[in-house]
């Protein structure tokens, strides 16, 4: 995967949303239509501040997440590729992604979007299931859901994600297994089935502090993504990683780029980037933001760079997330392979080893997490006590 | 010096009673200290000391005072330790006097101490003048506690001396019964020196410097002594009285009270109790009675949260035993906490100021395994062992018999909670002795109780069953066989020997089952199942599961997420690196104290 550490990727975040959903922790704004105009200024703006960049082009991809990016008007989408089309150039063949609810686009304004260049449509779907749909606080219905994903097709969009959630509170598992039923009756290219989870600051966690909210029980959960993993496999889906489905050939791009240390730049409120090795994310208030690109200034928040060991720890349990798992390092293989508590895992069928080659099996993508943190644990730990000893 | 003109006193009073006030009184109007030196309660110089309102370390003063005929007089305040565990530190104190001043607060009455150190004083023949204090409290009942004391040691309530410490009020009475009450000290200047040393403590400088009572003869800069028990033989390098500071003197002589410095490397040579005599007189004397090595008598495991630490926390214990002789370490492993010590303290204050002053003074983080008494175990080919960590127990087929400490105990409590008394009592496996009704609505229960009964929560235990009114004390009986077993913890099938205990057959059931119950709260539920299992010997008798995570793993990783769950993961590893591994599963240090919180 070496040529992607080559690919150049653009993340647009559209903050703007009709309302917020009580499961959602994102930087997002509801109402304040009146900055449409003077958000997509700033955004390009901002892109041309980064001109510097320019030899990093052309674009791979290009991501226009939120939010609800459909919310803008086609001409807003239209202004922003083309800054970045003027800034580093899009290649011809790359992935443009924009995320759209079902009812915030008719037609007109789908055939519009994919005739600004986007190519690709991420449909924020989250349930077949009008019961689900209000639990979660969202302003569709299914049949909605259903239609827009008809009028993207007709549009033109031969290349398109469905978002479903999975683990909503209080929904039967025949909830699930309908929607997702349902997802292979629409034959997506592209699925990603997040779990719920409760955020800090969320109506949902309120609720919950408050005891009106039962999250689903852990088995269950746990039932639902093994579930919908041996569907969707079993339906010719690539599990490419942890969330996302895709046909062959279908995966997201863009976000394998995530995962595999490429840069990209994040324009847009609170948008984060990687660029040679340093991460850097955005201003996240609106006010602040637009002051700064107005100014003639990166509305840069905050920056990071990690320490070799720190960036290798942080691209080990990244790949691991996905199917090609991550190519370890002989040093690294023999500590793991030397450690009583790789072994535990690997017999408890979590882990799969190639050569050198390292991936999670179906039932390690249940534990993913706590996986990648004992083996960073063990390489350290290891690394620590050989120092000792030869000190 | 005129040993007609010295008088050598100590304060004896229950924890709070005003011992230490008084004393600041006394060194006030003697103008031992001017009121800008003064700093509440002088003679308690440790942080940890005034916090906990006790005096943990001896200390001597002297004092003149010019008495009602007229004549100046010497008179040597020595300071005595005020809790249980330092029982014979105090009795070495009260050795190296005459008289005692008994302080009772007349808002509390007698308590449990009050006896033990009146009793103490008694045996070392000594006058005792009773001082009621807090006389200005709206609380105070000063009849009610001269009946107390007349009840505990007859007299009459003329006896007694009416003070305020905190006030002021009746200080310069106190001074003058001492000089009137106390005899002078009865020793011969031209016998052979016998001093004895009633504390020491360790100086950077100047190597350890003894505290010391000179009975017969006199103490010279020059002279060479030997310190009887340890038979080690000094030069005298100085002698001198004790103010605030010290001040060095040619001699000090019998009746006298002062410090000595002899090159004296360690403090453990320097033995409170031990005899003072001079290197070429040995033969001519008999060295001073009542001397007995300290003995450790509870146990822990120390081990540093971080391994790293192990030689730092090393070095701290060897700098605490420098400054207290009674305190013992010896390097030992454990398969579950990896390397640390087995520390030695004389009871469990002891143990607790020990860790503090690891953690404050020495800033380690420390793992304390459950605290253990010596167990005498007698072995079917006739050998005895001692054993101070249940990891060290023989196996059960080889063990005749296993013997405990057993502690002589009194009690003293307000007649209403005697029934909660003796029902704690029972559950810790006293044995009742008798009662003694200091006046009609209190009384002196008096137990024979196994000393691994108090290391645990007894303290706590005591406080809620009376309400806070029962005092306790105690001293070491002797040692007697009991029905003694060792209970292993297994995690995941592996006995984890740090929290191995040994434990009475009848309690061992509820103790594992409440230990596993614990256990289970403490660990957190990870990758693997923990099956956390309470044996003796090979029969299991208490289960609990930790269950294994079903599903562990975040959704969505883009831009942000990526940088958030890398901190989550670094948070996650940190926690990791606090916790013990045991096989596949970690255990956080938490659990090893999970027994000590355990009621039975």
């Amino acid at each position: 995967m070496s040529c992607l550490s080559q690919t150049f990727g653009l993340y647009v975040h559209i903050p703007f949303c009709p309302q917020r959903c009580p499961y959602c922790a994102f930087t997002i704004l509801t109402g304040h239509t009146a900055f449409y105009d003077r958000y997509v200024d700033a955004v390009c703006a901002e892109i041309r501040l980064w001109r510097s960049l320019a030899h990093k082009g052309p674009l791979q991809t290009v991501f226009f997440g939120g939010g609800t990016p459909s919310l803008l008007d086609p001409v807003h989408v239209q202004q922003i590729l083309a800054t970045a089309t003027a800034t580093f150039g899009i290649a011809p063949e790359a992935e443009i992604t924009l995320e759209a609810n079902p009812t915030t686009a008719d037609a007109q304004k789908f055939n519009a979007f994919r005739a600004s260049g986007c190519n690709r449509l991420s449909l924020g779907v989250q349930s077949f299931n009008d019961a689900d749909l209000k639990t979660l606080g969202r302003w569709h219905s299914a049949a909605e859901a259903e239609a827009a994903y008809s009028t993207a097709r007709r549009a033109g969009f031969t290349n398109v994600n469905l978002d479903v959630i999975f683990s909503i509170p209080g929904a039967p598992r025949r909830h699930w297994q309908s929607t997702v039923h349902k997802l292979l009756a629409l034959a997506p290219e592209h699925i990603s089935t997040y779990a719920l989870t409760i955020e800090e600051g969320t109506r949902f966690a309120r609720r919950h502090h408050q005891g009106r909210l039962t999250p689903v029980s852990e088995d269950d959960d746990a039932w639902a993504y093994a579930w919908v993993m041996e569907i969707l496999t079993a339906a010719s889906y690539e599990h490419y990683e942890v969330s996302n489905f895709a046909r062959p050939g279908a995966r997201s791009r863009h976000n394998w780029g995530y995962w595999h240390g490429a840069d990209y730049l994040g324009v847009g409120l609170s948008a984060h980037s990687l660029l040679d090795g340093e991460r850097h994310w955005n201003l996240r208030t609106l006010h602040a933001y637009l002051t700064a690109v107005e100014a003639g200034c990166p509305p840069c928040a905050g920056a990071e760079r990690l320490d070799p060991g720190a960036a290798r720890q942080e691209r080990l349990w990244l790949q691991l997330r996905t199917c090609d798992g991550v190519l370890l390092r002989p040093t690294e293989l023999h500590l793991l392979t030397s450690s009583r508590k790789f072994h535990a895992m690997f017999e408890a069928g979590w882990l799969h080893l190639a050569g050198p080659q390292l991936r999670l099996t179906t039932a390690g993508f249940l534990l993913a997490d706590a996986i990648a943190g004992e083996i960073i644990v063990t390489l350290e730990e290891a690394r620590s006590t050989t120092k000792r000893s030869k000190r | 010096m005129d040993v007609s003109h010295i008088r050598n006193f100590s304060i004896i009073a229950h924890i709070d009673h005003g011992k230490s006030t008084l004393a600041d009184r006394l060194l006030e109007l003697t103008a031992t200290l001017s009121p800008q030196q003064m700093q509440d309660q002088v003679l308690d110089n440790m942080d940890l000391e005034r916090e906990r309102g006790i005096t943990i370390k001896a200390h001597a003063v002297r004092m003149h005072h010019r008495a009602r005929d007229g004549e100046a007089y010497v008179l040597n305040l020595i300071d005595t330790p005020g809790h249980v565990d330092f029982t014979y530190e105090v009795s070495r104190s009260l050795a190296a006097c005459e008289g005692a001043l008994l302080v009772v607060d007349t808002t509390q009455g007698v308590e449990a101490q009050t006896v033990s150190n009146l009793f103490l004083a008694l045996e070392h023949d000594l006058a005792i003048i009773p001082v009621l204090n807090k006389i200005d409290m709206p609380a105070s009942q000063v009849d009610a506690v001269q009946r107390q004391v007349i009840d505990l040691m007859g007299g009459t309530p003329d006896d007694m001396l009416l003070v305020s410490a905190k006030q002021g009020i009746g200080i310069e009475e106190v001074l003058n019964a001492i000089v009137e009450r106390i005899p002078p000290p009865s020793g011969t200047p031209d016998a052979p020196l016998r001093a004895l040393i009633f504390d020491s403590l360790y100086d950077h400088y100047r190597g350890v410097i003894c505290f010391v009572r000179v009975v017969d003869g006199t103490l010279r800069k020059g002279m060479k002594v030997r310190f009887y028990a340890t038979g080690r033989e000094y030069e005298v390098e100085e002698v001198g009285i004790l103010r605030l500071q010290r001040l060095e003197t040619a001699s000090l002589s019998a009746g006298e009270v002062g410090y000595l410095i002899a090159g004296v490397r360690v403090l453990a040579d320097a033995r409170v109790g031990d005899t003072v005599v001079e290197a070429q007189r040995v033969q001519q004397v008999t060295p001073l009675p009542g001397y007995r090595p300290l003995k450790p008598m509870v146990f822990s495991g120390l081990y540093p949260v971080d391994s790293e630490d192990y030689d730092s926390l090393r070095h701290a214990l060897e700098r605490l035993r420098l400054n207290d002789a009674a305190f013992s370490f010896e390097p030992e492993t454990s398969a579950a906490l990896g390397f640390g010590f087995r520390c030695g303290y004389l009871g469990l204050l002891h143990m607790e100021i020990i860790q503090e002053r690891l953690e404050r003074e020495h800033n380690i983080e420390i793992i304390t395994t459950v605290p253990n008494v010596r167990y005498e175990v007698v072995k079917h080919d006739g050998t005895v062992l001692d054993v101070e960590n249940p990891a060290a127990l023989p196996s059960a087929n080889a063990i005749a018999e296993i013997r405990e400490p057993i502690l002589s105990a009194q009690v003293l409590v307000p007649a209403e909670y005697i029934g909660g008394v003796m029902q704690l009592f029972n559950e810790r496996r006293g044995i009742y002795k008798n009662t003694e009704y200091l006046n009609a609505s209190r009384a002196l229960l008096h137990y024979e109780l196994p000393l691994a009964e108090i290391v645990t929560d007894f303290y706590d235990r005591l406080k809620s069953v009376s309400r806070g009114y029962a005092s306790f004390d105690y001293e070491p009986k002797t040692m007697r066989a009991a029905d003694l077993v060792k209970l292993d913890i297994l995690i995941n099938g592996d006995p984890t020997d740090a929290l191995s205990a040994i434990i009475h057959r009848d309690k061992a059931y509820d103790w594992g089952r409440e230990l596993c119950h614990r256990l289970k709260d403490l660990i957190p539920r990870q990758m693997f199942e923990v099956v956390i299992q309470a044996a003796i010997g090979s029969r299991i008798i208490a289960r609990e599961v930790v269950r294994a995570f079903r599903k562990n793993v975040v959704a969505k990783c883009y831009g942000g997420d990526i940088t958030r769950k890398r901190k989550l993961l670094s948070r996650q590893k940190e926690g990791k690196k606090r916790m013990k591994q045991l096989g596949k599963v970690e255990i956080p240090q938490e659990a090893f104290l999970a027994a000590l919180k355990i009621e039975t």
